[in-house]
């Protein structure tokens, strides 16, 4: 066992993954970084404030697009025709690959995001007290919103792990089509729970969007369940089934 | 190293070892390179060259110092002398007899033309 | 060790490409793996490295099964790959990104390989010609020092000094206990290096044996008229060469092309000769 799992392999392997992406990353992180930027100064304009949940909805965007981007793009060489023998053979076992990747893709990307956006928006706030009224302000992102989002995140980012491993042609968009579907079958599933703890009385065609009617039911009502289900589907499962198509992955 | 093509590789290893002790580059009871090297330098699967120095040691030109290497044996150049000496008799010489029948040459046209050969060696010499 | 037991491969949806196949490799040995084109030599080259898994029976290295990956497998085996495309990075920094997976990796071998190729530590790799990449992957899976290494088609894309080249390096790194297994059609580069041919024809291992035993059993080149031996195969080109039963003969080099054309041609004649023999040997 020792063997099959040793840390140090884990943070050589992290090691490589962000090195052979360092050209993307910075690349990415400057386009962001401006976009950011302006966002930011934008914001400021109305009142010259940013709170921290002004931050949080700021950065949303960029973080689970730029996260699931990242996702896609650490996986690149696995499907390369050329460069995938080697990848596959390097000395590392899959537990300690799909740890490596995940640590990456979810963990330290969420720590580093939000690193690097608060230094962008800092940096935004310097430079509009400096040209205008702005006064200088510190912001953090330690919203009930950021947990939220941050949680959101994790638990989605195991679907787009598991879609960036198992398709090689076309894998964003068939990623969107798994997890659309399996967003779908869990509400479908939460459908019908409610349908059967109503005793039939619920009606999918009443007058309110039904969508919003079994939601509110589902979470008011069965909220732990359905909560539960979301989570281990989209978290925790599609992590374990990234981890076998690893396993089972050929060149 | 160029190979002949039906002559087995570990042979024409052995030729280049007497070669290089007929021409004095190898001295008796010197040290030879190692097989591993000798592979490396003619490029050649260490097997092979195990066979041919197997096979110098059986002709006891050469001999193993266990821990130390390969060393040319005591009397190495007059065995090599010996050896060649008598494949040159026993394979080149019949050859050259056949061939000479074929060609109508007599042993006085070749008498002469080894006196030849003599005499502009000498001249090269001075 | 490698071994192959009743090994059968096809690719999804596709024809049977490897059946029945049963090998074991050594180290202390090169192979030659040969084949025509597509018979699946470096199919068998991805099974052992645990890239493809077989469909039935095994590959196993070390008593485990290949594909399934495990760190200690890994970490013995290496494969040059005929096409291949490396990451975008100098060769220092390749070297330092893949290096610490490999537990004997040695860096000073490493560099050594690199200089005696004529590259320095700082090329860019996407800069240099395909065979100055090969160079960098060779000299790589020289210096982790695995006990197998796999080559396809290695002097491919090689000029003729590093030929030269990589035959020394062959010859040293096999000295070093090292299991090599070429595939190659280039049969002229290193047949003074392979002491073991493996062919593979139709999915099955047509030929399977140590150039020594051949060469006890069969004599190269061209009979002299009435040679008593039989003629096992012979060129159709005019002053072609054959292979005779070599009995009494003085032993020969084995010429791997010609041995390859009557293994073709002739399998069990070939076979059956060099059996018999074993069979008298026995006796």
């Amino acid at each position: 066992m020792s063997m099959q799992f040793n840390f140090q392999r884990i943070g050589h392997f992290i090691y490589r993954d962000l090195l052979l992406l360092k050209g993307g990353i910075l690349t990415s992180l400057s386009v962001i970084g401006a976009l950011l930027f302006v966002g930011t100064l934008i914001n400021l304009r109305t009142d010259l404030l940013l709170t921290p949940s002004e931050f949080v909805s700021l950065m949303t965007p960029f973080y689970i697009i730029a996260g699931l981007l990242f996702t896609f793009a650490i996986l690149r060489e696995a499907h390369n025709k050329k460069g995938n023998h080697f990848y596959f053979s390097l000395p590392i076992s899959p537990l300690e690959r799909i740890i490596a990747l995940w640590l990456t893709t979810s963990i330290l990307f969420t720590l580093a995001f939000t690193v690097f956006g608060l230094l962008v928006s800092q940096l935004a706030i310097l430079t509009g007290s400096v040209f205008s009224k702005v006064d200088f302000h510190l912001t953090h992102p330690f919203t009930h919103n950021y947990g939220s989002l941050v949680k959101f995140y994790v638990f989605l980012q195991p679907s787009f792990l598991l879609g960036a491993i198992a398709f090689s042609k076309n894998r964003i968009g068939k990623t969107l089509l798994l997890v659309s579907l399996a967003v779908f079958a869990v509400f479908l599933f939460n459908v019908i729970l409610c349908f059967l703890f109503t005793d039939g009385s619920f009606d999918l065609f009443e007058s309110d969007p039904f969508t919003t009617n079994a939601f509110d039911r589902t979470s008011t009502e069965y909220a732990a369940l359905g909560r539960w289900l979301f989570g281990i589907v989209l978290g925790p499962l599609m992590l374990f089934a990234a981890y076998f198509k690893l396993i089972e992955k050929e060149v | 190293m160029d190979y002949d093509n039906s002559k087995p590789i570990y042979l024409q290893i052995v030729d280049l070892f007497y070669e290089n002790i007929l021409s004095k580059k190898w001295l008796e009871e010197e040290r030879i390179p190692s097989v591993r090297e000798v592979a490396v330098m003619v490029e050649v699967n260490p097997n092979t060259a195990i066979r041919a120095f197997n096979y110098l040691q059986e002709q006891k030109v050469i001999h193993n110092q266990r821990g130390i290497g390969y060393f040319v044996s005591k009397n190495g150049y007059q065995l090599v002398l010996k050896i060649k000496k008598q494949e040159f008799m026993k394979q080149l010489l019949p050859d050259v007899f056949k061939k000479m029948g074929l060609l109508h040459i007599e042993i006085e046209e070749i008498s002469a033309a080894y006196q030849q050969h003599i005499k502009s060696l000498d001249h090269e010499e001075k | 060790m490698v071994t192959i037991k009743n090994l059968k491969f096809n690719y999804p949806k596709s024809t049977i490409i490897l059946d029945q196949i049963s090998l074991n490799f050594v180290p202390g040995n090169i192979y030659g793996l040969f084949g025509r084109n597509g018979e699946g030599k470096s199919t068998l080259m991805k099974i052992m490295t645990g890239l493809l898994f077989p469909k039935e029976g095994s590959c196993t290295i070390f008593g485990e099964s290949t594909s399934s990956r495990t760190v200690k497998g890994l970490q013995d085996s290496f494969m040059v790959p005929e096409d291949f495309e490396l990451s975008p990075l100098t060769i220092a920094t390749y070297a330092q990104l893949n290096a610490p997976f490999y537990p004997k990796f040695s860096k000073e071998r490493f560099y050594g390989l690199i200089k005696e190729f004529h590259l320095s530590p700082k090329d860019k790799i996407p800069n240099l010609s395909f065979g100055q990449q090969k160079k960098v992957l060779i000299a790589f899976g020289i210096a982790c020092n695995t006990q197998f290494l796999l080559m396809d088609e290695p002097t491919n894309g090689l000029d003729i000094p590093s030929k030269s080249q990589f035959r020394k390096i062959m010859a040293a790194a096999v000295d070093e206990g090292k299991c090599i297994i070429i595939s190659t059609h280039q049969v002229r580069d290193l047949h003074s290096l392979i002491n073991h041919v493996v062919i593979l024809e139709n999915t099955k291992v047509l030929f399977d044996r140590s150039l020594s035993q051949v060469s006890e059993k069969l004599w190269f080149g061209k009979p002299s008229q009435g040679a008593k031996e039989k003629i096992l195969y012979s060129e159709p080109s005019f002053g072609g060469k054959s292979v005779l039963e070599r009995k009494e003969k003085p032993e020969t080099e084995v010429d791997l092309e010609l041995l390859f054309s009557a293994v073709l041609e002739e399998p069990s004649a070939i076979n059956y000769a060099l059996k018999t023999n074993d069979h008298e040997h026995a006796i």
